[in-house]
């Protein structure tokens, strides 16, 4: 919900940018409110077509294989859906194993250095700091 | 953790809530792609229902009167539609006299002072930070 450059980029490449996050928000076979939130925000910053967006949530029921998520994805798409990925694996508020090997294997697919998955992480954590400073504020404000 | 409070919102103040995005992105007379994407993600992260989104996207052209649209919001909505609007507004890089004004307005609408006001403003302001430095990192700038 901040400035971003996922709408600038090809249509193709939000398409995939946007399959990769339906793949990583089934990655641990759950799907919480907090990971939806997050997936259907990103989707809406994507400014991806109703119809496509159709498409994307309907992935959500039938995940696309990784590579399949991988293939359609440039050098910028590619670190934008990583550094999203890392997010929607976040937003239930834990990151198991299985989504810290994804988010791994797709930083390596980029050629990342080793420490790109923690960094991003810590990124995250400094968000959903931000993002509690925000709520504080609005129960702070006079009534 | 990124369920807002949004999310809880009635029908009609998720309306009102999106329609304030889309004043504010307004007000400068210009409506830029990322305004347009700024609004888009608030009304999915709120997860609003499709076709709600596609009546706001018509309001686009010819925003509802804000004072009408205020009248229709609880105090709590009209706060978060406040914190959300100064996003909507910083999202082009600057904000503009007119945007300011709204700003202003719904500050005033739900009691906030002016402290709390800059204070939200410095929010906004350490959330582009805190978003810049994921371009830092990922070597995308």
């Amino acid at each position: 919900m901040l400035p971003d450059t996922v709408h600038k980029l090809p249509r193709e490449e939000r398409y995939a940018y946007a399959r990769l996050l339906a793949f990583m928000a089934r990655v641990d076979n759950e799907l919480t409110i907090d990971e939806m939130a997050m997936f259907e925000q990103r989707l809406g910053t994507a400014l991806l077509s109703p119809r496509q967006r159709e498409m994307i949530r309907s992935a959500l029921k039938t995940p696309p294989s990784l590579e399949e998520c991988l293939d359609g994805l440039g050098a910028e798409s590619g670190r934008l859906a990583l550094r999203d990925a890392t997010l929607m694996a976040a937003a239930d508020g834990t990151v198991d194993d299985d989504e810290r090997a994804v988010l791994q294997s797709i930083a390596e697919h980029l050629g990342l250095a080793d420490n790109a998955v923690e960094k991003l992480l810590d990124w995250t954590i400094k968000g959903a700091m931000w993002m509690q400073e925000g709520f504080d504020l609005l129960n702070a404000l006079s009534e | 953790m990124y369920v807002d409070l949004t999310v809880d919102f009635t029908p009609d103040e998720a309306q009102g809530y999106a329609q304030i995005m889309i004043i504010v992105a307004s007000a400068d007379g210009a409506l830029v792609k990322e305004e347009l994407a700024i609004i888009e993600g608030l009304m999915g992260r709120s997860m609003m229902h499709p076709e709600m989104r596609v009546d706001i996207r018509n309001m686009l052209e010819d925003p509802p009167k804000l004072q009408l649209v205020m009248e229709r919001l609880s105090p709590v909505a009209l706060k978060a539609a406040l914190r959300d609007a100064i996003l909507v507004a910083a999202v082009d890089g600057e904000y503009d006299s007119a945007e300011i004004k709204i700003l202003k307005q719904i500050a005033k609408a739900a009691g906030v002072k002016k402290a709390e006001l800059s204070a939200l403003f410095e929010w906004v302001k350490a959330g582009w930070e805190w978003h810049k430095q994921s371009f830092e990192m990922l070597g995308l700038v």
